[in-house]
């Protein structure tokens, strides 16, 4: 029985959210593509920024200027994945970006009370 | 035992008792501040497990990541989320206040324990984790404490009757070693005066030299030693005494007691007038009367001047007796009715004579009056 | 002339003196003892009219004494001599069978006048003489008898013997208390010269006053 509602509640939380337009043609569609899991990214930043501030400031000069050692990505995964190139977009939509991106993965909409 | 005794041992249990108690209490509330200090400390730990616990949780749902997280709950326990801005992530409850300063803290009835998180699972740097007091091993310790203090003190209150007795054995083997001491002495003399007495009496009788002047001197000086003897005797015994209160007829004791003191009178040649109403009947034992009058009149004669004036007046209700002796002042009259407020023996000053008569005054309920000009006169007055 | 005799027992040897002293002078035999030990002794020895006991004294308290001697049937009257006057003190003494007490330090006109009363209790009177009829009077104190106010001359030991019939009238007196009280310690009685006293105050007091108990004694018939 409890099973039953579990499995109701994930499936109305799945159909609660879409990303924004702007977020699906800057970032989804290529980690999509390339099969970078986006949500394990947010999780790595969380578990090492904590706050949507500090993963946006962090995120912001990565994207301006990624490399090995500002990636929040393994060392190991640089064997299957290459370094991402520079994203060459105006400072707001970045920005705007990164929020519709954060808001997107936002932990906080998830947690369910026993 | 008597009052000194009763009042030094209320004093020893008073300090002894108050300062043991004193400090007795505070041991224990020490150790009650204590103990109550380890069982919050067992409880904190408690919450610490928990907090293990808790991390192990989100670690597992940080793994997981499903798109609905269940905030892991416990009975007993509430908890909350926060990210390095100390922000409210989730939890199982939502503190007003917390006191991010502190580790482990008590707010109100509740504990709380703020454990940091790293890595930051699902963004979590700190864990804020509470519970209820509980009380119980709290209320007990309260229980026991007071138990404690209850037996402790009927205890300390057994030992210290037990050491106060100890305390005022010593006194109270000097007071009965000197009661027994004057008891002895006071006995002892007894016997020579009797000689003394019954040969001066035993003289006159063989050879009639009852008016030679130095045969007055000895009857005289004889019979103040046989007074003050009385007196001491009467004081040691007074509790003791066998009295037989008889309807006494103060008017013949009166002239009796007179007579008895004549040669005293003669011999400072005092001018003596007497108003001795007839038949006048008190319910007294005989020799509570001799030392009363005898004293009053003794005093009378002592201290007063060679050809002075001896007034003695008896009336249905007051003897008077006054003599032109060299007075008391007005500061010790008073100090005189104060000392007899509280029961103590003579200090000195008018002897044990006026001790005498006012137990003698307290005894039947007399009244007791001294009116006196200095240097010129005094008259005491006994009303019943 | 007979004498009362009176038994003091005080230890202090001035005041035992001068009560001595007084009491002779006024009359009286006095048998001073200074403990328990000889006062027991003059007792046994003489016939004693009253005893005057001091509480205080060796070996023996003036009460134990007293007991002891009561405890053994002597009836001989006795004041106590007490320094105090507690409650004890006077209750036993009475319980001891003391006849009273007098408180020293006492006077000794004092002391004579309860002596006075207690002797002439012995006879049973409060008076001075006892009428014995016939104008015969006995005085109490004297010894002595007198007919119309004239001395009757009496042997000692025919006064000491109308005493001890006058002391228990209508009493049957074994012939061994006569003896113990007419003669001293030191004297041998005699049956013969009781007789010749019986006659000589039958002939006083008339035949019939004094009753003859065959093998036993006699007996004084009072009114």
């Amino acid at each position: 029985m409890v099973r039953f509602f579990l499995i109701i509640v994930i499936s109305l939380n799945l159909t609660a959210q879409t990303p924004s337009p702007m977020l699906q043609k800057n970032c989804i569609e290529c980690h999509i593509k390339q099969k970078i899991p986006s949500e394990l990214i947010y999780r790595r930043y969380l578990m090492r920024y904590s706050t949507h501030k500090a993963i946006k400031k962090t995120l912001l000069e990565y994207l301006k200027a990624p490399s090995k050692e500002n990636s929040i990505m393994p060392k190991q995964f640089f064997l299957k994945f290459p370094q991402k190139e520079a994203l060459d977009m105006n400072e707001t939509v970045l920005e705007e970006s990164i929020d519709a991106y954060l808001d997107y993965f936002d932990v906080r909409r998830r947690f369910v009370s026993f | 035992m008597l009052q000194s005794e009763k009042r030094s041992l209320f004093r020893f249990l008073g300090i002894y008792l108050s300062s043991t108690f004193l400090l007795f209490f505070l041991a224990t509330v020490i150790f009650y501040d204590f103990q109550k200090h380890q069982i919050i400390d067992t409880q904190n730990r408690g919450l610490s497990q928990e907090a293990e616990r808790l991390t192990e949780a989100l670690r597992g749902l940080n793994r997981t990541f499903t798109p609905s997280l269940v905030y892991p709950k416990e009975r007993h326990f509430d908890s909350a989320i926060y990210n390095l801005d100390r922000e409210y992530i989730f939890g199982s409850f939502n503190p007003k206040t917390i006191f991010w300063d502190r580790e482990y803290y008590q707010q109100g009835e509740m504990l709380f324990y703020i454990h940091a998180l790293h890595p930051y699972y699902l963004g979590a740097s700190h864990l804020v984790i509470a519970r209820m007091i509980d009380q119980e091993p709290i209320d007990n310790l309260l229980n026991m404490s007071i138990v404690f203090l209850f037996v402790a003190g009927i205890f300390f209150t057994v030992l210290g009757l037990f050491l106060g007795r100890l305390f005022i054995a010593p006194m109270k083997e000097s007071i009965e070693n000197m009661n027994r001491f004057i008891e002895d002495t006071t006995h002892e003399f007894n016997t020579p005066i009797s000689t003394i007495l019954t040969n001066i009496e035993l003289l006159d009788t063989l050879y009639e030299c009852e008016g030679k002047q130095e045969m007055k001197r000895i009857e005289i000086a004889s019979k103040t030693l046989s007074r003050l003897y009385e007196d001491l005797s009467y004081l040691k015994l007074n509790h003791n005494y066998h009295r037989e209160i008889e309807a006494l007829d103060i008017s013949q004791l009166i002239y009796e007691r007179i007579e008895y003191f004549n040669t005293l009178i003669e011999a400072k040649q005092l001018d003596l007038t007497l108003n001795i109403k007839k038949d006048i009947v008190l319910d007294m034992d005989r020799n509570d009367a001799i030392r009363m009058i005898d004293n009053l009149l003794s005093n009378a004669i002592k201290y007063n001047k060679k050809e002075g004036i001896l007034n003695i007046t008896l009336t249905k209700n007051r003897l008077s007796i006054l003599d032109s002796g060299v007075g008391i002042k007005k500061e010790d009259i008073e100090l005189i009715h104060g000392r007899f407020k509280r029961a103590n023996m003579s200090e000195g000053g008018f002897g044990i004579g006026l001790d005498i008569v006012n137990q003698v005054v307290e005894r039947y309920g007399f009244r007791f009056h001294i009116i006196s000009i200095y240097t010129k006169n005094t008259e005491v007055i006994i009303e019943w | 002339m007979p004498k009362q005799s009176i038994l003091l027992l005080e230890d202090d040897l001035q005041l035992s003196d001068t009560i001595k002293q007084f009491l002779d002078y006024w009359g009286y035999e006095v048998y001073p003892a200074y403990d328990a030990l000889q006062a027991r002794d003059i007792l046994y020895e003489r016939a004693i009219d009253l005893m005057l006991l001091d509480i205080k004294v060796p070996h023996q308290s003036g009460f134990d004494f007293l007991a002891e001697v009561r405890a053994e049937g002597d009836k001989t009257p006795a004041i106590f001599i007490t320094s105090l006057n507690s409650v004890d003190d006077v209750t036993k003494g009475f319980d001891m069978g003391c006849d009273d007490y007098i408180r020293k330090p006492f006077a000794l006109k004092e002391l004579r006048a309860r002596v006075d009363v207690i002797l002439k209790r012995n006879f049973g009177t409060h008076n001075n003489q006892i009428d014995l009829g016939n104008g015969y009077l006995f005085d109490v104190k004297g010894l002595f008898l007198s007919y119309k106010n004239r001395r009757v001359a009496l042997k000692t030991k025919e006064a000491k013997l109308l005493a001890l019939f006058l002391k228990n009238p209508n009493e049957l007196l074994l012939y061994e208390r006569i003896f113990e009280v007419l003669w001293e310690y030191d004297e041998r009685p005699s049956q013969g010269s009781l007789r010749a006293y019986i006659n000589t105050l039958r002939h006083i007091l008339g035949k019939s006053k004094i009753e003859t108990v065959k093998h036993m004694g006699y007996r004084y018939v009072a009114e």
